[in-house]
């Protein structure tokens, strides 16, 4: 008989155990990856040795042609098919994409109120566009580190909405990454700096990207990073730096709104060069030859034309130490995250505003990328001795539609996840069986002035008089800033059956279509890849399971228990060695029901430990109504 | 019967109107070590749930127990007390009084000469009202008169209502 290797907890058993976790910074204007190794976090490069990846895909009637820097070279002759900047468009409904006119040349299609790009390779949802850059990513993270990817953690603005989140989340679906955990940048930021420094305090985290300005204040300590607040502007970063730019040059030319879109992207392209020489230099050449015009921009008449743009991030920080209830003589470190931190005058307000010089020696660039990575080994598993723990909050209030088109607000902005709020609602009719929620985010009194984030379903309440019918709707947000809704009749029992109909997000079919849209046999290969998926799934179930028994089987279950559970286990295996889909999915749900009771034991047992030997049951179970 | 104090029971604490931030803080981290679904990345669905309940709950007690006000409204709840919905207790007059005449302070604010000036009164003449609401919170909880708690729990929330306005008025000095 083999001997079981028994490895003390939080240690990596064998060096060839580890896995491979990557972070992933998907940005605006440029992406990258990492991955900690040897124990320290390195960005992994393209073969011309290049950390970035910028976020442009260039379509052809073939499908992608290009992602990065290749693609990038398309845009200025061919705008229409050269797609930039989706992430701004992430989570969003046609009329809001509109809104951004003329800086974004694409032509939209209107799907059921969602954009969809018109290119070469057909129309393209920012979702599958983003899915081509996440793709590009993981396959670099593969070639680099020799091999499958076990999971990944993917970045997204602490400003982002529900919407938005699940938007990244469906675009890593479709790009076969399996995703852990979505960071919030700044959060990411201050753990690449934290971990670093074996820093405590209260750190202000300085986010001015592409597209988005975010600010999150946090406090560390003992390896927990947890964020008192966060605030920002998701439409205020270097773009609009550039379009100030690009303004002043069309004012000097005297030209005006009769500009075609591969003009206008010209002169944006001229601003941005610009923006980065001033960064170093006191005064640039800036030269159009499609306006025919050319001139000279100082870094004085520069810092004018931004100056407001900075003032609104300054506003935005003020706000946010408020929403902390911090002073600003409280925060130990400011650190700068994204390229635009790197222009002096930002540097200087900055500096001004926080009475303290910016922590800048991670590159801004790839600081958000470094701390994902850093998170990703931990989750996946490769350093669980670590202290390590983000407590993240939730950036914009959830709400729901009440009568006169008012919005009640069922989980506050700032609060820490994950969170749970239950609410409970009556019916208004005799016999009435279903019910309809509409949830919205933000932050204003109006339902038209928060986003719509999704209308839920309620059906299967057995029919009562009107008013006696008592349903309890719990909201759960989970770690990554998701909302879940679960509904169930008290007086009953009766648990409703709820179905989301998101109002700017892709349905499960959509997601399955687009799946399927990307092979070319699409009937069979999506078979195939759903029995692929389900059995890594499954595979998964089964590693987690073994791992528990190792644990905790001979504590926690009899004898007949443990039989019981290790023949469900035999049966699965068998069922991922074949190729039935059906079969393979009716053995993992019996698996997950049987197990079911085990988890929630040794889920017990461990917060038992932690709660010095008080009986679990007793406090959940008499919580408070 | 009343409720079990769950909430001071999850951080190991005794059910008092005082709570130590510091030591709260600490066993809050501490059971979110063990408890937070990043803890429990690999795990089966079922652990995972069961971790994002059971972090989702010390969320909902810390923010409770951290914050007096709220702290105060969940002590006179294990008495039977409803004070977050029930409005009938007796105001008394000078209290209302002094709300009318913070009130019209503050919508006059903008239009004096020195509007920060005027903030900065209201925020200390506020916040020296809090300590003194505190503290007459403190006594009649102590000496379980409900009558005087429930009304002194009335004066903090519209003390802390106000305090909400007054940073608004800030806000909208400073923009």
């Amino acid at each position: 008989m083999a001997l079981l290797q028994i490895s003390e907890p939080g240690q990596t058993p064998e060096p060839h155990a580890r896995k491979r976790a990557i972070g992933i910074d998907l940005g605006t204007t440029h992406s990258l990856v990492a991955t900690v190794r040897d124990g320290k976090p390195v960005v992994l490069r393209d073969r011309q040795d290049r950390p970035l990846l910028p976020s442009a895909v260039h379509y052809t009637a073939n499908g992608v042609d290009a992602v990065g820097y290749e693609a990038l070279a398309q845009a200025a002759e061919d705008p229409h098919n050269t797609l930039v900047s989706v992430k701004r468009m992430m989570g969003r409904g046609l009329a809001d994409v509109r809104g951004l006119g003329k800086q974004l040349p694409y032509r939209f299609v209107d799907s059921d109120g969602m954009p969809l790009i018109e290119t070469a390779a057909g129309p393209k949802s920012p979702v599958a566009v983003s899915a081509d850059i996440l793709q590009a990513l993981a396959m670099r993270a593969r070639d680099l580190l020799g091999g499958a990817i076990d999971g990944a953690v993917i970045t997204v603005p602490a400003y982002f909405d529900d919407a938005q989140r699940q938007a990244t989340r469906d675009a890593a679906r479709l790009a076969d990454i399996r995703v852990m955990r979505l960071l919030n940048e700044p959060t990411a930021a201050a753990v690449a700096y934290g971990l670093d420094r074996g820093g405590e305090g209260v750190v202000a985290v300085f986010d001015l990207g592409g597209g988005t300005f975010d600010v999150s204040i946090l406090r560390l300590h003992k390896g927990v990073f947890e964020v008192l607040s966060t605030g920002g502007d998701s439409a205020l970063g270097g773009d609009d730096f550039d379009r100030a730019v690009a303004e002043w040059v069309l004012q000097q030319a005297g030209k005006h709104d009769d500009l075609s879109p591969v003009q206008y992207r010209s002169v944006l392209l001229e601003a941005r060069r610009a923006r980065e020489c001033l960064t170093d230099a006191q005064q640039v050449t800036v030269n159009c030859p499609s306006l025919g015009w050319q001139g000279t921009l100082s870094r004085e008449q520069f810092e004018q034309l931004v100056a407001g743009l900075v003032d609104k991030a300054l506003r935005a920080c003020r706000r946010t130490l408020r929403d902390a209830a911090l002073d600003v003589a409280a925060v130990d470190h400011v650190v700068m995250v994204g390229g635009v931190t790197r222009t002096p005058v930002v540097r200087q307000q900055v500096q001004a505003f926080f009475g303290k010089p910016p922590l800048v020696d991670i590159d801004p660039d790839q600081v958000v990328a470094v701390g994902a990575a850093i998170q990703a080994d931990v989750l996946v598993g490769n350093r669980s001795g670590d202290d390590l723990l983000l407590l993240d909050v939730l950036p914009l209030s959830l709400g729901i539609e009440t009568m006169g088109g008012l919005v009640e607000k069922v989980i506050h902005r700032n609060t820490t996840l994950p969170v749970a709020r239950s609410q409970e609602f009556t019916t208004y009719k005799d016999g009435q069986t279903a019910m309809a929620l509409h949830v919205v985010q933000g932050e204003r009194e109006l339902v038209d002035d928060c986003r719509s984030l999704a209308r839920f379903e309620l059906r299967g309440i057995p029919p009562m008089n009107a008013g006696v019918a008592r349903i309890r709707v719990t909201f759960q947000v989970d770690a990554d800033g998701l909302l879940g809704v679960t509904a169930r009749e008290e007086t009953s029992g009766v648990e409703s059956r709820v179905t989301v109909k998101p109002s700017y997000g892709l349905s499960e079919d959509q997601i399955a279509g687009m799946l399927s849209d990307s092979y070319t046999h699409a009937a069979d290969d999506k078979e195939k890849r759903a029995l692929r998926e389900q059995q890594v799934e499954s595979s998964r179930l089964l590693e987690a399971l073994s791992a528990a028994l190792q644990q905790d089987g001979e504590a926690l279950l009899s004898a007949a228990e443990r039989q019981q559970l290790e023949t469900a286990m035999q049966c699965l295996r068998a069922a991922i060695a074949g190729d039935g889909l059906p079969l393979l999915r009716a053995a993992t749900d019996a698996l997950v029901a049987l197990s079911d009771p085990f988890a929630a034991r040794r889920m017990d047992a461990h917060i038992r430990h932690a709660l010095q030997g008080q009986s679990l049951d007793d406090l959940t179970r008499e919580k408070q109504p | 019967m009343n409720p079990a104090p769950v909430y001071f029971q999850l951080f190991d604490l005794p059910v008092s109107v005082d709570v130590d931030p510091s030591l709260l803080a600490a066993r809050y981290r501490e059971r979110q070590q063990a408890v937070h679904p990043d803890r429990h990345a690999g795990s089966s669905p079922g652990e995972r749930l069961r971790a994002v309940q059971l972090s989702s709950d010390l969320n909902e007690a810390y923010q409770c127990l951290r914050h007096p006000l709220q702290r105060a409204v969940y002590l006179l709840s294990l008495a039977g007390l409803d004070a977050a919905s029930d409005r009938t207790f007796r105001q008394d007059m000078d209290f209302l009084q002094q709300q009318m005449h913070w009130r019209e302070a503050l919508a006059d604010a903008s239009s004096s000469a020195q509007p920060q000036q005027v903030l900065d009164t209201l925020f200390a003449e506020c916040e020296r009202a809090t300590r003194m609401t505190e503290q007459a919170f403190r006594e009649a909880y102590g000496q379980q008169e409900w009558e005087a708690a429930m009304a002194a729990v009335g004066r903090w929330q519209f003390l802390e209502k106000f305090r909400a306005e007054l940073d608004a008025a800030e806000e909208r000095l400073l923009d």
